[in-house]
């Protein structure tokens, strides 16, 4: 379906489970070095839509021109991967749809403040993330330019059981579709008829729910998940 | 001058800003029927297919008509069925004609099933809708008039079909005629009526298979008549297959070359893409074409054998490739729940055009619509659908009613990021 090529801003995630132990620590890559993975990316033939993924890409010193840089490179689709905070404030979101972005991903942990919250270790989080959806999206439709929203659910034994719960959150929020990211090794049928309820909850709400990570044959009567929309295509990170 | 015997009211519920082409047909018929000259005084209702039934019943009865007149198509269905309850509530004596692509397959069902309707006008309704006013006129059952269903006695009766117009200029031009105002976005011009192809899922090549042209001469009066409308600065040909043959292409572009200079544009033209090259793509361009839409429907090929559709990946590539390198954008669409098409079909076709990059994608779900090859070969093919308009497939032979709704969900979503771009 539509390749996205990622490029990552540096070492790190945007949200990270706390409760599985996982590094929060990041550094970020120079914006000259982001600038040349993007033209390398570009030459390589760009993707319909690009991820510039990595560590929380708002706390980058240069994300402007760096987004300003993919637009003016060509890329069709200029897409963030993000905890949504940063969109809640000030013109931020409505900044960075005018400087071309058209996508953004937004990483959740959990269905309710309290789960994400506390899975993510930030304090008020998870209001904000939705407070940046509803932010980004009204710039989107104040500016008159057509934009997605996507979820993201980084899969671990905390976030498995929450995941119906944030689909259905961000199926609320106007996300198109969410992926739930699984570790390779996320495979039991607990764990299938956890992705299953989530898949479902996706597709009773109008959102296409996809599972990455995990061979389909582990997916039961919801193997047409394996399949997503947005499909990686040799990326820069 | 002597008030009209019968006040008509004919109400199309479209979507959004759109304006019925076919009452404009029915009315400029009508209109000029010298038999129904100072008999019948008509009134157009172009309604949203959102609006409130109350709402719908209400501007109704504020003009007290003797006959209402509603255009039927599988999307509207449910709302014009419940303005009809309504209206008959509120104005017990009208007497309410459906007619329309929806309905008149059905007529007999429609009838049956909708005691508020009087009468179904089967086929090509210009001839008849105009016969069965002057039967009203007269007193006399409606339900005599060749290509009418109608109730007499308590009965529910179908009168013999009606042939197809054979000189379609006998019917007068919407346009020319003042029965439609060309409106900016919203009108559309026909240059002939039939479709040379037999797709299964679709009514217009089965219900008026030969194909029967409007004269170039009209056909150039009302293009000249839309493109100079005031205000008008885009609009449309419903042909079928815009570039039927390639002296038809030619003709047209010649004819729209002039207005396409003055900027005067033409979306969602449909084409036959697999004959589209350089050349084609060229002319269309010259003649003003900002849009076009096109298949594959399906790449399955069973679906395809099916639907008796043809499609030649490389000719259908080149065509959206010709048609990009001229700067018009291509929709290709796809249906979900075509009989043949298991899941893995389906997500193929999605690859398919979203590896195109065409401009714009569109995924609709299979409506198994009254009068076309697959409402009458349900059973054959498997096809459990919705007997309610509008008809849709709820699970077929090879995809289940959950995997359906999933496919269903996975088009949208692709639709909607395909969307997002700069
Ligand atoms: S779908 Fe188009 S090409 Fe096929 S029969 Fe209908 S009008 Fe003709």
């Amino acid at each position: 379906m539509l390749g996205m090529q990622h490029v990552s801003l540096g070492n790190g995630v945007a949200v990270a489970c706390r409760r599985c132990g996982r590094p929060t620590e990041t550094s970020y890559l120079a914006a000259a070095a982001v600038k040349d993975d993007l033209d390398r990316a570009h030459a390589a033939g760009p993707a319909p839509t690009l991820l510039l993924c990595g560590p929380e890409p708002f706390d980058h010193p240069d994300l402007h021109g760096i987004v300003t840089h993919a637009v003016r490179s060509g890329f069709p689709r200029v897409g963030l991967r993000t905890s949504g905070v940063a969109l809640a404030q000030g013109g931020t979101a409505s900044e960075y749809i005018s400087a071309g972005v058209r996508f953004v991903e937004v990483e959740m942990l959990g269905g309710s403040n309290g789960s994400h919250d506390e899975l993510s270790g930030l304090a008020g989080s998870f209001d904000a993330a939705l407070a940046g959806i509803a932010k980004v999206r009204a710039a989107a439709e104040a500016e008159g330019v057509r934009f997605a929203l996507r979820g993201r659910v980084p899969i671990c034994r905390h976030t498995l059981q929450e995941s119906p719960g944030i689909v259905a959150v961000l199926a609320k929020a106007g996300m198109s579709s969410v992926e739930l990211a699984c570790p390779p090794n996320m495979v039991s049928a607990a764990a299938s008829e956890w992705l299953c309820a989530a898949c479902d909850t996706g597709t009773v709400n109008g959102v296409w729910v996809a599972i990455s990570g995990i061979g389909p044959e582990s997916l039961g009567p919801c193997v047409l998940h394996a399949n997503d929309v947005l499909q990686p295509q040799g990326g820069v990170s | 001058m002597r008030a009209p015997i019968l006040k008509v009211a004919l109400v199309a519920l479209n979507i959004g800003e759109h304006r019925s082409l076919a009452l404009g047909y029915v009315r400029a018929y009508a209109q000029s029927e010298p038999s129904l000259a100072g008999v019948a005084g008509f009134v157009t209702l172009d309604l949203e297919a959102e609006t409130d039934p109350w709402w719908v019943t209400y501007r109704l009865s504020r003009m007290e008509p003797d006959v209402i007149g509603f255009s039927v198509m599988c999307w509207n269905a449910r709302a014009v069925y419940d303005a009809c309850r309504f209206l008959r509530l509120v104005l017990p004596d009208v007497y309410i004609v459906l007619g329309g692509p929806e309905v008149g397959p059905i007529a007999e069902e429609v009838l049956d099933e909708n005691p508020a309707v009087d009468a179904v006008v089967r086929g090509e309704g210009e001839e008849a809708f105009a016969e069965l006013l002057l039967a009203l006129s007269k007193g006399r059952s409606p339900g005599r008039v060749e290509g009418v269903t109608a109730r007499r006695d308590g009965k529910i009766v179908s009168a013999p079909d009606r042939a197809l117009i054979p000189d379609l200029d006998a019917l007068p031009s919407p346009y020319l005629s003042g029965a439609l105002e060309p409106l900016d976005g919203v009108a559309y011009i026909e240059t002939y009526r039939g479709c040379p192809q037999r797709c299964g899922y679709c009514y217009e090549g089965k219900g008026f298979g030969r194909i029967r042209s409007f004269s170039q001469e009209r056909v150039e009066a009302e293009v000249a008549a839309v493109a100079s409308a005031p205000g008008v600065r885009t609009f449309t040909f419903i042909d079928p297959i815009f570039n039927l043959t390639r002296e038809r292409l030619e003709w047209l572009t010649a004819l729209m070359e002039p207005h396409a200079r003055r900027g005067i544009g033409l979306h969602t033209i449909e084409v036959d893409i697999e004959r589209v090259g350089a050349e084609e793509a060229a002319m269309l361009r010259r003649a003003g074409v900002i849009s076009v839409e096109t298949g594959p429907q399906s790449t399955g090929t069973a679906a395809l054998e099916a639907c008796r559709r043809r499609f030649d990946r490389e000719r259908f590539v080149s065509g959206v490739e010709a048609l990009k390198a001229e700067g018009i954008a291509v929709e290709c669409d796809l249906i979900v729940g075509l009989p043949g098409d298991r899941p893995d079909d389906v997500i193929s076709g999605m690859d398919f055009i979203a590896g195109l990059d065409p401009g714009r994608l569109q995924m609709s779900t299979l409506h198994v619509l009254p009068g076309t090859d697959l409402w009458d070969r349900a059973e054959e093919f498997g096809l459990v659908y919705n007997p309610a308009p509008p008809h849709e497939i709820t699970l077929t032979r090879e995809i289940g009613f959950p995997d359906l709704r999933r496919l269903e969900v996975m088009g949208k979503a692709l639709m909607e990021h395909y969307r997002a771009r700069a």
